[in-house]
């Protein structure tokens, strides 16, 4: 089972937002979706939602033209939108059961139960939606996604403006439902994507600029970047010939950056030389750098 | 077709807007009919409906724009219109729905004005002395004519983002539609040629024909013209915006 989105081109007006994008997921695996504001991320997610058309290009699923058969292909997908747009003065299940209609559910009235039960909103049912808080509004948009139990997800920033607890339950939830589906999922945030995803599109100027295999990526890169503060500048040449560090960087006077395999090794290196030299450390900061560099690399 | 329906029923029962524009609608009605001595058919020597089913039309310029004004561009504005689209639904059944929803809200504003029928029924010397079917061929007109307003109104939503501008554009274009036409007819350029001709596009020909009791087949024809042709102007629409 996979999307496929080939040569996607789309104008708004004069305006080119997408110059030939194309790229895959596969069932199973979770499809990172990365790019700076205004790359075209959202474009080519309402596109493959079925809500826009593309000036060229096709996007299939399981080889179904979804510009051929927009109907059908709608009840493969579900999508949620980035300001994940409710219904504020309907309550959670009247909501859902309302949304379910249009795909002929059958116990309609029962899989809203379930799903209610799935995203953890079970103890929520007698609030209007109006009411509710910012995650709890986002798994009422992720309830209303799997309604029709959809082959494909598209998820458009869905993690953005939670707090660090809903962000790690809707991250969860994602991760589960990745088990059974496609997800493609766009987001900010660089170690999302290391922390969930197993694939890394990334866009600029309308076009993918790279496709990556996250796990590879994270294997090939066995290097630790650490970064150093020092109270005091610090020379370079004191600490260059140390055990355990490949690499070295100067960031600021007082901060440098080292590369290095052995991470604790390196530490007790640097620890040891800033007290040698008198310069005590005020900071050691290990940085998870290798989607992030690659991601400015590309989109510069 | 069925949920979009339901949720704007809904939604006209749940906010005050419903109300109002039921509420608004019989107040005025009533004032006129029975309190504002000018009007009133309590100080006239005849029995007649006929001032409710003049002003009823004028009212609704206002009153039916309200209702549809936020049908599809509050969707738009608040995003919900994408998840709609995303559903396996066509427009059609988006304008459809929103259209018969408004359309019923209407009808609902109708029903208890059955009530000054049967006042003017009991008032009359010998009771029961009225034109019944003038007054059946006022209510069929009326009903047509909420419906072609009710597709203005859809369609000048489906034309911004912002439901003020929706409102005013229903309320001129329904305005055009009723009083327009006869207007332009009175042109020198058109008097005596083609007058009669650009009065029959105006709704108002037509609720005329109707209201005195003789359904004729093209009134019939004329008011579902209007309303397919806005609902397709508004499907139109949706879709060029995507």
């Amino acid at each position: 089972m996979s999307v496929v989105v080939k040569d996607l081109i789309k104008y708004y007006g004069n305006t080119q937002a997408l110059n030939g994008l194309s790229f895959e997921a596969q069932k199973g695996s979770i499809t990172g979706f990365l790019g700076p504001n205004g790359a075209g991320k959202t474009t080519t997610m309402k596109i493959i939602s079925g809500y826009l058309f593309a000036d060229q290009g096709t996007v299939s699923i399981n080889g179904l033209n979804l510009f051929e058969e927009p109907i059908i292909g709608k009840r493969k997908i579900g999508y949620l939108p980035e300001n994940n747009p409710l219904y504020p003065s309907l309550y959670i299940p009247e909501y859902l059961k309302s949304m379910g209609k249009p795909y002929r559910i059958p116990q309609l009235e029962k899989r809203v139960k379930f799903l209610i039960d799935q995203v953890g909103l079970s103890g929520h049912q007698n609030k209007k939606i109006g009411a509710l808080s910012k995650g709890l509004k986002q798994r009422v948009g992720l309830a209303r996604t799997l309604l029709h139990d959809p082959e494909v997800l598209i998820l458009d920033e869905p993690t953005t403006g939670l707090d660090p607890n809903q962000l790690a339950e809707i991250r969860n939830l994602i991760i589960e439902l990745g088990k059974e589906k496609i997800i493609i999922f766009s987001t900010h945030i660089m170690q999302e994507i290391q922390a969930i995803c197993q694939k890394a599109v990334i866009i600029s100027h309308g076009k993918v600029v790279a496709d990556l295999n996250v796990k590879e990526l994270n294997i090939q890169n066995d290097l630790t970047h650490i970064e150093f503060e020092f109270a005091n500048p610090i020379a370079i040449e004191h600490i260059e010939n140390l055990p355990e560090i490949t690499d070295i960087r100067v960031v600021t006077k007082n901060i440098i950056r080292i590369g290095t395999s052995n991470e604790r090794g390196a530490k007790i290196a640097l620890f040891n030389a800033a007290t040698q030299l008198h310069n005590p450390l005020l900071n050691i900061h290990t940085i998870q750098t290798n989607m992030e560099e690659i991601f400015q690399d590309l989109t510069k | 077709m069925i949920s979009i329906f339901e949720r704007e029923i809904k939604h006209f029962f749940e906010s005050t807007i419903g109300m109002m524009v039921v509420g608004v609608f019989l107040l005025t009605a009533g004032l006129f009919l029975f309190v504002f001595p000018a009007t009133s058919i309590l100080s006239s020597p005849y029995v007649s409906l006929d001032i409710f089913f003049d002003l009823a039309p004028s009212l609704f310029i206002f009153l039916i724009p309200a209702i549809t004004m936020r049908s599809v561009a509050e969707e738009r504005q608040t995003g919900t219109l994408e998840v709609l689209l995303t559903q396996p639904i066509q427009s059609f059944d988006l304008i459809v729905g929103k259209l018969f929803a408004s359309w019923t809200l209407v009808l609902l504003a109708l029903i208890p004005t059955a009530a000054y029928y049967a006042t003017l029924y009991r008032l009359c010397d010998p009771i029961g002395n009225i034109d019944s079917g003038a007054i059946l061929g006022s209510y069929l007109g009326l009903f047509l004519l909420s419906g072609a307003y009710s597709s203005i109104g859809v369609f000048a939503s489906t034309l911004a983002d912002n439901q003020i501008v929706a409102f005013i554009v229903g309320a001129f274009l329904a305005f055009l539609f009723f009083y327009g036409f006869f207007y332009f007819s009175l042109l020198p350029i058109a008097v005596g040629r083609f007058d009669e001709l650009i009065q029959m596009l105006g709704i108002d020909y037509h609720y005329r024909s109707i209201s005195r009791g003789v359904v004729d087949f093209r009134d019939i024809v004329y008011f579902f013209s209007v309303i397919v042709f806005f609902v397709f102007a508004a499907i139109f629409m949706v879709e060029k915006r995507k």
